[in-house]
């Protein structure tokens, strides 16, 4: 399904892969917030990378068909369990690209809740609310 | 007396003549202003300080070299796979309870998602995502909880405080029985976490949601009785039992929580301050809602704040 008509913005049903795998219990404001059976990916600048507890925040500036913008707000893990999936506080900066793949807002703001940040250079950061510990198994769902 | 007197004369004899200067300079409290409030001059020494910290004991978990001996809970950090609120939980409720869980409405979040990320003390805090570091030393282990940045203390073969103020975690003593680190925590805050049980056909699937359960005020008498132990090297699992008969007619027993092992850079426990102001998504105790800004106007504050 395509929404703005553009590449830039997708949503992605994906309801039985994810009831199937994991599914983010969030202790700060639960799931409730965001619909975990779909999926969006939004291309766009980062204006504020901000790494910080309960949740780190990513704020991009996406550029509709037709040249208006709007800022989403991606949520991610906490500072400590982002540190342990392998993100940095320094791998985004205001201005670089990325593309963000994410939870959207039950209430159709431009809000997600991340899965997965595709930097520029091409690295992928996953695990965007925290990567089980080793022998978590399939079910394992991230507490914060 | 007497030579006392003389001790003192000579000693207050040579503090003068050793520092004249200062004999000068510090000729006296400097005056009050006029109107002044009348201020103490000298502090009370406070009692002497009981310690239940290590009594004389040669029970495991007393020395230095106890550790060698003791299973491995200090590598890494564990990190929770459970459900941070109980499933199914089935133990009856007393009359007050009951009556207490009928009238209850249900909460969308708990106040730890709420400003400040307020604890929600035991067990919760401890059940939370974010891992538990374990630290051991003679006649004290200690936990670090991530979420929150709060660490317990247990007293390790030592005595509950003889009137221990409230707390969020608890007063904790504990020892070993075998390779089982049983700890007994009492004197809870009015303030922490409490559940009671599930709403009737909610909170069956395997991670229970805020809005799925019922809590409550405990009684003054809570005591909580945990029973730690490594089911594998990687592995710990945390059994917990609740006494509290204002809300149940029989002890509670938990879900059993496991905790996976993080080792290397992610063993390490990191630090939780909240505040960033970066999240437009913040529960409301007070009012029941979780509130979801704009994210253009958090932007916009958050660059403010930056000075652009």
């Amino acid at each position: 399904m395509t929404v703005f008509g553009s590449t830039r913005v997708r949503i992605a049903v994906a309801a039985s892969l994810l009831v199937a795998t994991a599914i983010p219990a969030i202790a700060h404001h639960s799931a409730a917030p965001f619909d975990m059976t779909k999926k969006i990916t939004i291309s766009g600048t980062v204006e504020k990378w901000v790494w910080s507890n309960p949740h780190s925040w990513l704020y991009i500036r996406m550029i509709k068909p037709g040249g208006a913008q709007e800022i989403w707000g991606f949520e991610a893990g906490s500072a400590g369990m982002l540190s342990r999936s392998g993100w940095n506080s320094g791998d985004m900066k205001t201005g670089d690209k990325v593309t963000v793949t994410a939870s959207p807002s039950r209430n159709g703001r431009p809000v997600g809740l991340i899965s997965e940040v595709k930097l520029a250079s091409g690295k992928v950061l996953g695990a965007g609310f925290g990567a089980p510990p080793p022998g978590a198994g399939p079910n394992f769902r991230p507490g914060n | 007396m007497t030579k006392h007197k003389a001790l003192i004369a000579a000693l207050m004899g040579t503090v003068l003549t050793a520092l004249p200067a200062a004999g000068v300079a510090q000729s006296g409290p400097p005056a009050r202003p006029a109107g002044a409030p009348d201020r103490p001059t000298e502090i009370p020494f406070q009692s002497a300080s009981p310690n239940t910290l290590s009594p004389p004991s040669t029970a495991i978990g007393s020395k230095w070299s106890d550790v060698e001996k003791l299973p491995d809970f200090w590598t890494g950090n564990w990190q929770s796979v459970t459900s941070f609120l109980d499933r199914e939980p089935k133990t009856p409720l007393t009359v007050k309870a009951k009556a207490y869980a009928a009238q209850y409405k249900g909460i969308a979040d708990i106040p730890f998602a709420g400003a400040g990320c307020k604890t929600p003390g035991m067990p919760t805090i401890q059940r939370l995502g974010s891992p538990l570091k374990f630290s051991y030393q003679p006649g004290l282990i200690s936990i670090y909880i991530e979420n929150s940045s709060m660490t317990r203390f247990i007293k390790v073969n030592g005595r509950h405080a003889e009137r221990p103020n409230p707390s969020f975690l608890g007063d904790s003593i504990g020892h070993f029985e075998g390779d089982t680190f049983v700890v007994e925590s009492i004197a809870f805050d009015d303030d922490i976490l409490f559940q009671y049980a599930n709403f009737p056909g909610k909170g069956t699937g395997r991670f229970v949601l805020p809005n799925e359960s019922i809590f409550g005020p405990h009684g003054p008498n809570l005591r909580m009785v945990e029973r730690m132990k490594l089911i594998d090297p990687d592995t710990l699992e945390i059994q917990l039992t609740i006494y509290d008969d204002t809300v149940w007619t029989q002890p509670y027993v938990a879900n059993p929580q496991i905790f996976k092992r993080n080792r290397g850079d992610a063993g390490m426990p990191a630090e939780w301050v909240c505040g960033s102001s970066a999240d437009p998504l913040e529960f409301d105790p007070t009012t029941n809602e979780s509130i979801m800004q704009d994210p253009a106007e958090v932007l916009k504050k958050l660059q403010a704040k930056d000075g652009k």
